[in-house]
Formats: C-alpha cells, structure tokens, sequence
C-alpha cells in the first residue's frame, strides 16, 4: 500500500479534534459580600465543560453519521450493582424521553430508518446513529433528547431489567457457547478487578438496582466531562454548534474516573471449566493480560504478531492453518493482543470499545468433543513455539505488507472512520490510528518483534475458559496428562503426524487444583 | 458458510425503496455476457482504491436434489478454498494476504457467493487467480476429507443456538417436495457423513460450476474496458453447461401446521410464525409483503407495541423481510421470529398475530402507516447501499432470484407504487391459516434452567 492509498482513503476526510471555547472567567461581583450567614443565592455555577468534537466533513456524502461516546462502562459498576451502566445506557436509549414515551421515541425514528444504536463497554458507552442528510437535524433533536432529558420511569425499567436478566441467564448461558467461552474467560481472569463481571452484570447485581440507583448511577458517569461528540459525513452547518448549546445540559460534574485496580498477574495456568451436559463441542478461550495498548513503543509489533498468528476470521493466520486448514477440526481459531469485538457480521473490529487495560487472547470456535484435549494441547503448543522461536524476517515482510492493504478495508464507512478517529482520542493519540500503525511497521525489525514477543507473552502463565460436557471428567485427564492421540479420515502429512505425536503426549503443568468447575447455571450469579 | 451476511445483504436490499423519480443506483448496471455465457455485471462506485470483486454462482441448497446429500452446496463453498495445481491453498492464501483482501463467501438456498474486496491496483492479478480457481479447481480426497471436518466444526458451532433447530424443523413441516425443505447447512447426519462423498463433489463441481451459472458482479473503482479485457482473457475458455435442477413442486398446502421442539438447556421459549409465499419477483406481492412486515410486525407497529411495551408478552418480534421470503427463486415463506417471556403461552402470541394480520386484511391499517414503512424502506435502502461491498451484494441477492440484474430498479418502484389496496390484498392472500406453519421450542420439562 502506498501513501497515495492512504490518502485517498483517509486523508480525503478532513480530520479535526476541536475543543470548545475557552471557558468564561467568574464573574467578579460588584457589590461587598454579604455575611456568610446572609447568603441565599445559589452557588455560581460550574463553568461549562469544555467537550470535545471529532469531525470528518465528507461533502459527496448523502448522509451524517452521529457517536456520543462516554468515557464509562461497566468497569465503574459497584460491585453489589454489577450491570448498572448498561442498565442505565438501555434505559436511555430503550425507555423514551421527558417528551416521547418509548413507542413514541420508536415511531419517531421509524420514518427516517433510524436507530438509537448503543454499545456498552467495560470503559466506552457509545450512543450512535447515521441517517440521511435531511433527516440529520431532526434525528439529532431525539438523540438529544436521549441524552439530555431521558424518561427514566418505573414501566421502562421494569421492562429493560426483566430483558437483562433473561439475556444474562437464558441467553447467555443457554444459547451461545462461544459467547459464553468469551464471558467466561474474563470472569476467570480478571475476578475481583472491575473487567471480571459481563457487562450485562450478574444475577446479584441485576436483582439488587433499583430505579433511584440507575438514576443516580447515570448522573455520575454520562455526563459532559466524560463526553467525545463525533460527527461525520454532510454535516449541516449549524449542527455542531447546536450540539455544543444542547449538551451543555447534562449532568456537567461527574466525579474523575477512579484508577483501575492492577491487572492480575497469572502464576501458571489456572483453568475454568463451564460443565454444560449435552454440549456436542466445546467452546475454547484463553486469555491473559498485557501492559501494551495503542501508542505504546510495542503495539505495532504485537499487532503485528496478532495478524501472523492469527488474524480474525482468515485462513493466513498460523492457528488457523495449524488447526483448521491442516487439520479440520473446527471452523475457526484466532488471536488478538488487545480487547476484540465483531461489527455485525463482517471481520471488521468494532470501534470505541477501548479498554484503560489490555488483554491477549486466542478464541479456539468449538471442537467435537473427542477433540478438546488435543486441541488445547496444539493451541498452547502453538503459542509456546510462537514465544519460543519469535517471527522470520520473511514472516514479517509478508505480514506488514497484508496488514498494510487489508486493513483498509476496516474503515469504509463514515461510522468505522469515526469511531477511529474517537479511539485516537482515547488512547491520547495524535496521529491517525492507520497512519501511524503502518508508519510504526515500516520500521519494525525482527529484533523489536521478537523482543516484544518475550517481553509480553507467555504461554506459561495465563487462564483457559472452556464450555463443555463431562467436565470432572475433562478436569482429570487434563490434570494426569492423559495421552490424547487424534485420528483423521484421511492420510496427513509426515509433517502433521510429526508434530501431532509431539503434542499428544505434551505435559499441560495443569493441576487439578488449578481447575475449577461451575454449572452452567451458576455463572454470573 | 457465512450465512448469516445474508442479514446485512437484505438490510441492504430488503428494505428497498425509492421515490418513484429517483434511481437506486448511480448508474444502470451494465451487462456483458462473454461467448460462453459467463455474465460480468459492473457498476462504479465512489470508494477511491478500492474494489468488490463477487463472483455469483446460481447454485444453493435448491439444488440438492440427491438423498442424504443435504449442504452440499455450502460444502462445496468451503472446496474453492483449497486451490489448484497452479496455486495450490497455501499459494493462494499467500496471494490473497499479498493482496490485503477481504476474501469470504457465503451459501443460501439459491446460491453461492465469493465475496472479495481489494485495493484496485491488484484487480489484474486476482482475476487471473479467481479465473484459475474457478477454471482449474484441484483437490484431493484427503483435502476433501480435512475440509469436511470445518464443515462439521461450522455446523457445531451453530448447534448451541435453538435457533439452527428451530429452521429444521420449520422448513422440512413447510415443505413436503421442494428442496426448500432442509437447510442450506443441511442436516448432521449428512454432514457427518460427508468425508465419504469425495466423487460426488467432483459430480457436483461439474454440474454447478459453468460460467452459464456464473455472474461476476464488480463494484466500486475500476477501469472498465481494462476490467472487460482481462475477465475476456482469462475466463474466455472457461467451458460447461449448467445441469438442470429437478426440485419438485410443492404441492398447495391446504391446513395449518405446527411441530414443538425441546431444548435441553436453558432458553427463553421462542416460536417462529411462518407463510407459504410466491417466489420473488420485482412486483406488487413482493413489494407488498415488505412493507406488511413492517407495517404488522415492525418496532412502530401496533403488535410489537402492545406485546412487548404495553404487556411485556415477548422479549422481541422480528418479520422476515427478505432473509428467507421474497428473495428466492420458487415458492418459499414469510416468516415470524419471536422470543417470549417465561409464562406467555404459545397460544396467545399466535392468536395475537392472527389478528393483528386480521386488521390489515379487513382495510384498517391508516394509510399514513403505509406511507411511513415506505418512507422507512426508501432511507433505508439509500443508507445501505454505503460501500461497495453492499452493492455488489444486493445485486447478488437479486440477480440469484431474478437472472436480471435491473430487477433492483424494479423492486425500487414497485416498493414506491404499493397502495394501502395491494398491502391489504396481499395479507388476505397470503398470510392465511391455511398457509401457516408454526415452530415452537421451550426447555424440556426437568431440563437444567
């Protein structure tokens, strides 16, 4: 790819991080102060937040793309109220305004074909929307009234809050493994620290909000000094500045976001089973945290790890070939060094889902059951070769130069190209995310990789979530080593047998101690 | 193998509509048809250095017309990934990561699609690569053997959704004949036994894969003449004809049916409403059923309000608009997904449907209603059309039903010209007790919670 390319692509948008005014002195009063005791005006009001806009003007384009996204997530939940910041959120966007009851709200944005999108995160919250140029203005009067003056009553939360907790213990649990793999593994990883719950909360926590606390809780974190407003596509004139009066009444004080609590340290390999009779396959996840995010001197080389050992959702990735291409089985095995979630149904990473932590990741799609321990075994071999040997300077020409072209194809749209240039903001970045990762690449050796790789990751020390049938079972071959030979229906490859001997018998170092077993239908309480 | 894509291709496509002056697109499709029937449908778009390449087989699980030989047409998908003797599978991916593509495919009842998106300087060299493959397609039996396996793996992961359950079960009550009766995964049985059919995929290739079943659909920044030559040069000798497919025809079902699934685990009880509809066709039935399932069962509708805001019956309630109804070759359904609350019985929600249909069908859905699911679908469909990837997609959807790559513009106006009388009419016709099929699935009694 060349920097023509990247131009055309992303540089035709113009792009522009701007502050508000600058905010007004006090007044200074003109008259001597009263005694204390005699004061009965209010207290002078706070100067307005000063909220950031990111903008990406496109004047061909026939419609305007709207995020609003709060520095908060589920990572602020108390504890005894896990779930509350995505109850809140959904009670916003889900619960009507001051104005408009829901079905009103509803009937409102059908005409346009708009939505109230939302996404809740662990440390983002984003409400979006993108709609035809004509409708900008009168869509944005709802998400304004969304924000500033949500209805916030009783039938509304009564409603969101019953959605939750079936989602949480019916869904979740009964009707997706590998979500619940993914769910699952952050619960064991992070435990105690604010990343452990899901954001849906748990059964405890949903049981225990009331309304006052959602109300409460919203005060707190979706407010102005939390807010980034991006705005894309033909943006009529006047709307940023409409934007800037209307927000000036949210709730202006949150309190400063508290430090997180330190990521966990793994000392060894701590697994969790979810004991699900009757699953055909199992669901395989393992994690552990990683001090790297975007900007960091070592993102770049990881990232570039991620693509060679296993980009999402294609076959180059060197897990994806190891077990799906040589050996068919299963549908997909990937990585990632830093918190992945889907946009819809493409391979595209969604945006504004940043996290204050990282984590690296595999996510190994179910296996047939016969399968599980030998494919864990491959997956901790793989990655024990890939911190063991490092990358070739073959492995990294050809990777940069896919990562350089492929990854254009993640910012198509006005909302991709937006909510990049808002994880810009978040990770206090300058440069434009694509421009400054290819830059960073074009100057990785293999030494810098190779380092990073030692420095950052491990195949020792991390945690495995698994979703799957016969757990105690599972449990003791897992913990006693069993051998777990494979057989195919067709001849492999010397090579492929080779290796399949190596590991079939390869020591995991898992006790039995070291793992643990829940019924599916005790996560998340 | 990626299905569901056909969600966003009909977020794209279904909800097409236009005011009756405005085209959908830019420009009209342009259509070349090469001597041995291979048609290249083109259109730019604006999306500097980047370019969709689809390639759009005619083919899908109508097609299995063979016992025991469900989801061989989606099998069949995953095979074009494992290469040729020119650029056997790890050269091709090595080419394809070269290229930065975004390199994918996906199966549906009436067809196949390999959807590729690249930067535009390397147009040349993917179509030689894309010609190759679909000229010279090699594999052997034990590649065969490994691919079945993902296959498998793709069906598993699917399995722990009561949702893949809930379409078997549907689709062999609904139909009796057609091969519209089983899923474009096809059943576990037959996929489990699929390492043992290497011949008849050979068989499969040789009747599907011509280039008189085959439309290149091309979006986005490129140079036409440039394009026309290069496809003319490399899949110019490119040979075959097309089998003809032999589904039967379904007879007219003449009384409702229904069949209950148990799920083992825990789930919120979920029921799926289901209407025997015509086959696709850009005029004022298709056009009509879009809106009704807008206008009965979409979020601003009556029903949905007064079941899942007012009541609090169900969690949610989604109409088919297009996934599995109006785009299919043949006679097919219009379907009703919806997920209840623990305690609403089965039997409420249907009668609630049936009567909500009931009003459209006695002529008293306000016509502003109607005007605003067309307002609705003509924003929607401007705002789905976004990159090129959407296009080309819809025109795949369309063209896989139609054969006429203008049938987008077809459906546009007809979506624009549907009166409160064809809505009306359509609801009498169509969404009828006699042509109903109902799917219900809840945890087994004594199963976990």
């Amino acid at each position: 790819m060349t920097r023509f390319n990247i131009a055309a692509v992303f540089l035709a948008f113009s792009f522009v991080i701007s502050g508000c005014c600058e905010p007004l002195p006090p007044k200074r009063p003109t008259v001597p102060e009263p005694p204390v005791a005699e004061l009965d005006t209010e207290p002078e009001p706070p100067p307005p937040v000063d909220i950031p806009f990111v903008i990406l003007p496109a004047d061909k384009s026939g419609s305007v793309s709207f995020r609003f996204v709060f520095d908060t997530g589920s990572s602020e939940d108390p504890a005894a109220r896990q779930g509350i910041t995505r109850m809140a959120a959904t009670l916003m966007a889900q619960g009507g305004t001051t104005d408009l009851t829901y079905p009103e709200l509803t009937q409102a944005l059908f005409p346009m074909a708009a939505e109230i999108g939302l996404h809740v995160g662990r440390d983002q919250t984003v409400f979006y929307g993108r709609v035809h140029a004509e409708m900008a203005q009168r869509y944005y009067s709802l998400m304004r009234d969304v924000l500033v003056t949500p209805r916030l009553d009783q039938e509304g939360f009564d409603r969101v809050l019953d959605n939750a907790k079936t989602e949480l213990t019916l869904s979740l649990r009964g009707n997706d493994d590998e979500e619940l793999g993914k769910a699952a593994l952050a619960w064991k990883m992070y435990g105690d620290h604010p990343y452990g719950p899901p954001t849906l909360g748990t059964e405890t926590g949903l049981s225990a909000i009331t309304l006052d606390d959602v109300k409460a809780h919203r005060a707190t974190v979706f407010c102005a000094s939390r807010l980034t407003v991006g705005l894309s596509g033909n943006i009529p004139e006047d709307l940023e500045e409409r934007i800037r009066e209307d927000l000036k009444d949210l709730p202006g004080d949150c309190e400063e976001r508290a430090q997180l609590l330190p990521p966990p340290e793994p000392n060894g390999r701590k697994v969790l089973l979810i004991d699900k009779p009757g699953a055909e396959s199992t669901a395989i996840s393992i994690g552990f945290p990683v001090p790297v995010k975007r900007g960091d001197e070592d993102y770049a080389a990881l990232k570039l790890v991620e693509a060679y050992f296993g980009q999402h959702r294609t076959f180059s990735g060197k897990l994806q070939e190891a077990l799906r291409v040589e050996r068919g089985f299963n549908y997909g095995n990937y990585a990632y060094i830093e918190h992945f979630e889907q946009e819809g149904w493409s391979r595209i990473p969604m945006t504004n889902i940043g996290r204050r932590q990282q984590y690296f990741s595999i996510w190994l799609r179910p296996v047939g059951d016969q399968n599980k321990h030998f494919v864990l075994r491959m997956a901790l071999g793989e990655l024990d070769a890939l911190v063991q040997n490092g990358i070739t300077q073959e492995v990294l020409d050809s990777t940069r130069t896919f990562m350089k072209r492929y990854y254009l194809t993640f910012a198509q749209t006005e909302q991709q190209r937006l909510g990049f240039a808002i994880d810009d903001r978040f990770y206090g970045q300058d440069s434009e995310y694509f421009e400054a990762l290819f830059a960073a690449l074009d100057k990785l050796t293999v030494d810098h990789v190779n380092v990073a790789i030692k420095k950052h990751l491990t195949s020792d020390n991390l945690f495995i979530a698994m979703v799957t049938r016969d757990a105690e079972k599972f449990a003791d071959a897992i913990a006693a080593d069993t051998p777990s030979p494979v057989t195919y229906d067709s001849a492999k490859p010397k090579e492929v047998t080779d290796r399949d001997n190596e590991l079939q018998d390869m020591k995991l170092n898992i006790t039995r101690d070291s793992i643990a077993i829940i019924p599916v239908s005790k996560i998340f309480e | 193998m990626k299905r569901l894509l056909l969600l966003s291709a009909c977020m794209a496509l279904c909800l097409a509509s236009a005011n009756l002056h405005a085209q959908v697109l830019p420009q009209k499709p342009q259509v070349e048809t090469l001597d041995n029937g291979l048609t290249v449908v083109t259109v730019p778009w604006d999306s500097p250095g980047m370019v969709s390449y689809y390639s759009l087989v005619r083919t899908g699980s109508r097609d299995e017309v063979d016992k025991n030989h469900t989801g061989f047409a989606h099998l069949f998908e995953h095979m074009m990934f494992r290469g040729t003797r020119r650029f056997p599978k790890k050269k091709y991916e090595t080419k394809i990561q070269e290229f930065g593509a975004d390199n994918n495919a996906f199966t549906w009842f009436d067809l196949t699609c390999f959807t590729i998106t690249v930067p535009r300087e390397v147009l040349p060299e993917l179509i030689e690569i894309e010609a190759d493959r679909f000229r010279n397609l090699h594999y052997s039996e034990a590649d065969f053997k490994t691919e079945t396996g993902a296959v498998l793996g793709e069906y598993n992961k699917n399995a722990s959704n009561p949702a893949l359950i809930m379409e078997e079960k549907l689709l062999e009550t609904a139909f009796e004949r057609h091969t519209y009766g089983h899923t474009t995964m096809g059943y576990i049985a037959d996929v489990k036994a699929m390492p043992g059919y290497y011949r008849y995929s050979r068989k499969f290739h040789r009747r599907f894969y011509t280039p008189d079943n085959t439309t290149l659909i091309v979006v986005g920044d490129f140079d036409r003449d440039a394009l026309i030559g290069k496809i003319e040069a490399e899949y110019g000798s490119w040979k075959g004809k097309r089998r003809k497919t032999r589904a039967k025809t379904e007879r007219p079902q003449k009384a409702p049916r229904s069949v209950h699934v148990d799920w083992s685990g825990p789930t919120s009880p979920k029921m799926t409403i289901a209407y025997k509809i015509p086959a696709f066709a850009p005029g004022s039935d298709s056009a009509a059923l879009e809106v009704l399932a807008h206008l009965v069962f979409g979020e601003s509708s009556p029903l949905y309000r007064k079941l899942v805001v007012e009541d609090r019956k169900i969690i949610s309630m989604e109409a088919s608009h297009g996934i599995f109804a109006p785009l299919t070759r043949d006679p097919s359904l219009f379907r009703v997904d919806i997920t209840l609350r623990e305690g609403t019985t089965f039997d409420e929600v249907r009668d609630a449907v049936t009567a909500a249909i009931e009003e459209v069908v006695s002529g008293k859905a306000p016509d502003n209603r109607i005007e605003a699911v067309k307002s609705h679908a003509r924003y929607y469909f401007e705002l789905g059309l976004e990159t090129p990837g959407d296009v080309a997609v819809a025109l795949a959807m369309l063209i896989s039903a139609t054969g006429d790559p203008d049938s987008l513009e077809g459906f546009a106006k007809a979506l624009a010209e549907v009166t409160p009388a064809d809505v009306t009419d359509a609801a009498g016709k169509f969404l009828t007790e006699k042509r109903r099929t109902v799917v219900t699935l809840s945890t087994r009694e004594g199963g976990s919670k």
